[in-house]
């Protein structure tokens, strides 16, 4: 049997296999971009390894991972923006480095709704992935995000109300 | 008809599955003891799965070679490594003697250790000369110096290093953020580091320090903390460094859900003091924008963006990027620093503090179209503004290829000019 505060490897290895590409998934969804993806969640297990003797709980490894995702994305999407700025770019123009094979495999009307999802504020965005594409509760958001239930509930819906405006305006 | 949240689920679902199962690259892991430090933010478009394979035979090979360097040139780091309880001393050479006392004597740079990830030293030098004049490594249990600021008079700094710390007990602890008084003293030629006893500040799992930035107050006795690097408010504390009193500013739950207080990739501070220590200016993130609020810390109020008065700029060049910004120690004017909008040009620019009004452009770099990359930062000004340290893309470089970085370069603005100082390494995180 595994020692889990000594065989952080192994076990951080298997919850790579079990959760990369979940993970991944994830970060493509925020960032549009799978090598931004795939360095984000890299770093995340990284992070997991090297502070897995502080781990309380391992059951609590995939928490901590998404919680390290979802910020590692904040990071790239920070950056982004303020790169876009710099060069002289619309700051809410959709982002251009959406890879071609997410390009040629993700149809027309798909596309659109993912170029208004990434035109929300940070958190906007991060909210409605989390409530409607990992389907987590109001309490598992709060927790992800560090906010309150009343501040997720408000967010997703301002955040709706803002994508629908932005998709009416593409149409 | 579809909902727009279908049409949502739909869409991510579709941009999930382009990432097919199996299809993620092998996962790399780095040596843990070697790595306790800060978990470094990635930066985007760094590819690493199309290279891992190759590059894994050949890193085996550096990994050997490495280790023989590593035991050799850790063999040469300085031996200083204070335990919490206790300070520890070190040799400061003599400044050379140079013309430039319009600029501080002393600069302070936290520098990669010999290896990547390594500890962070901190590392004193003469501002105009360059030159190295004592070398600190970061406390016993500590893996990075990660901050560092300055009072006025040029010896005084503040150093706030990260790790899990001494080991107290069975287990381990989470990994903190504590801060330590580094004086520096020409007339004995010795730089002191004391551990300060503010409390330390854990860190957030799996996010590393929630610190973005600290200011120590210009007469050394207070510390401000920022703590922006979390998914919840920005907070501020303010720690009065002879009483061990604290005070905390947050911003308000459900205000504007993007406002962050900022903090330069590249280690500019986000906060500065007035001279007299009773105003800091703190940057802050405004969806993609910079905008400076001057909080009187002073006054009653704990709400971090309802107590502080914006200072707007209506003149602030629209669609460039300023880095971070600082107030003037005399209190009257903010310096900030932009890319105009085609980006060939960065310029300083200064505003009055109390109406926003653009007061002037200070100086204006010139450089052909690709060549800058980052964003530059206002490091430092004397009392009126009329003297800066600036970090900016050096003068006459060509265009970025492939995207690099091109190269930066520490300098002063004075009368219009921008002088280099070249012996200071514009990677560092600096503090005069």
């Amino acid at each position: 049997m595994l020692d889990w505060r000594a065989d952080a490897g192994p076990l951080v290895t298997a919850l790579y296999q079990a959760h990369g590409v979940g993970l991944i998934r994830l970060a493509v969804v925020m960032l549009g971009d799978r090598p931004a993806a795939e360095d984000v969640v890299q770093e995340a297990f990284c992070g997991l390894y090297r502070r897995w003797d502080h781990l309380d709980d391992p059951g609590n490894a995939l928490r901590y991972l998404r919680s390290s995702v979802l910020n590692g994305c904040r990071s790239v999407l920070r950056n982004r923006g303020r790169l876009r700025l710099r060069l002289g770019q619309e700051p809410g123009r959709p982002d251009s480095v959406e890879s071609a094979e997410s390009t040629a495999l993700v149809g027309e009307e798909h596309r659109a709704v993912l170029a208004a999802l990434r035109r929300l504020p940070d958190r906007q965005r991060e909210a409605l992935v989390l409530r409607f594409y990992l389907e987590l509760s109001e309490a598992e958001i709060a927790q992800a995000m560090g906010i309150s239930q009343g501040t997720v509930k408000s967010t997703v819906s301002r955040a709706l109300a803002a994508l629908g405006r932005l998709l009416g305006e593409s149409q | 008809m579809t909902t727009i949240e279908d049409r949502l689920r739909a869409a991510t679902r579709a941009a999930a599955d382009t990432v097919a199962p199996g299809s993620a690259p092998p996962l790399r892991l780095p040596d843990r003891e070697q790595h306790r430090g800060l978990v470094r933010r990635p930066g985007p478009g760094r590819r690493w799965a199309s290279w891992t394979a190759p590059l894994a035979a050949a890193a085996a090979v550096t990994v050997v070679i490495g280790g023989v360097l590593i035991v050799t040139r850790l063999a040469h780091l300085p031996q200083n490594r204070p335990g919490p309880a206790g300070a520890v001393t070190v040799p400061l050479r003599r400044a050379p003697s140079t013309p430039g006392g319009a600029v501080p004597p002393y600069a302070v740079g936290l520098a990669p250790g010999p290896l990547a990830a390594q500890s962070t030293r901190a590392v004193v030098r003469a501002t105009v000369a360059g030159t190295v004049l004592a070398t600190l490594i970061p406390p016993r249990g500590y893996g990075s110096f990660t901050w560092v600021s300055a009072a006025a008079d040029d010896r005084t700094f503040v150093l706030a290093a990260y790790g899990p710390g001494p080991a107290t007990g069975p287990g381990r602890a989470r990994d903190t953020t504590a801060f330590f008084l580094l004086h520096l003293d020409p007339a004995s030629g010795t730089a002191r580091l004391t551990p300060l006893p503010t409390p330390a500040q854990p860190d957030l799992p799996g996010m590393g320090s929630a610190i973005n930035g600290i200011a120590l107050s210009p007469d050394g006795g207070k510390l401000a903390v920022a703590l922006g690097n979390q998914p919840g408010p920005s907070e501020l504390k303010l720690f009065d460094l002879r009483s061990g009193s604290v005070r905390v500013w947050r911003g308000a739950r459900g205000a504007r859900i993007d406002g962050y207080i900022s903090a330069d990739e590249l280690g500019a501070n986000p906060l500065s003091w007035t001279a007299d220590g009773k105003t800091l200016a703190v940057d802050q993130e405004v969806g993609q924008a910079i905008k400076v609020r001057l909080l009187d810390t002073t006054a009653p109020g704990g709400d971090l963006w309802a107590s502080a008065r914006a200072a707007t700029f209506p003149n602030w060049p629209s669609g460039s990027v300023a880095g971070s910004a600082i107030i003037t120690p005399d209190g009257t004017k903010i310096i900030a620093m932009a890319v105009t909008r085609h980006a060939t040009q960065i310029v300083v620019n200064e505003f009055s503090a109390s109406t926003g009004k653009a007061l002037g452009t200070m100086v204006r770099l010139r450089y052909r179209r690709g060549a800058i990359t980052g964003w530059p930062s206002v490091l430092w000004s004397d009392s009126s503004g009329s003297t800066l340290i600036v970090k900016t893309t050096k003068p006459g470089t060509g265009a970025s290829k492939h995207g690099d970085m091109t190269p930066r370069v520490v300098g002063v603005v004075t009368r219009g000019h921008f002088t280099p100082l070249p012996g200071i390494p514009a990677g560092n995180m600096l503090a005069w």
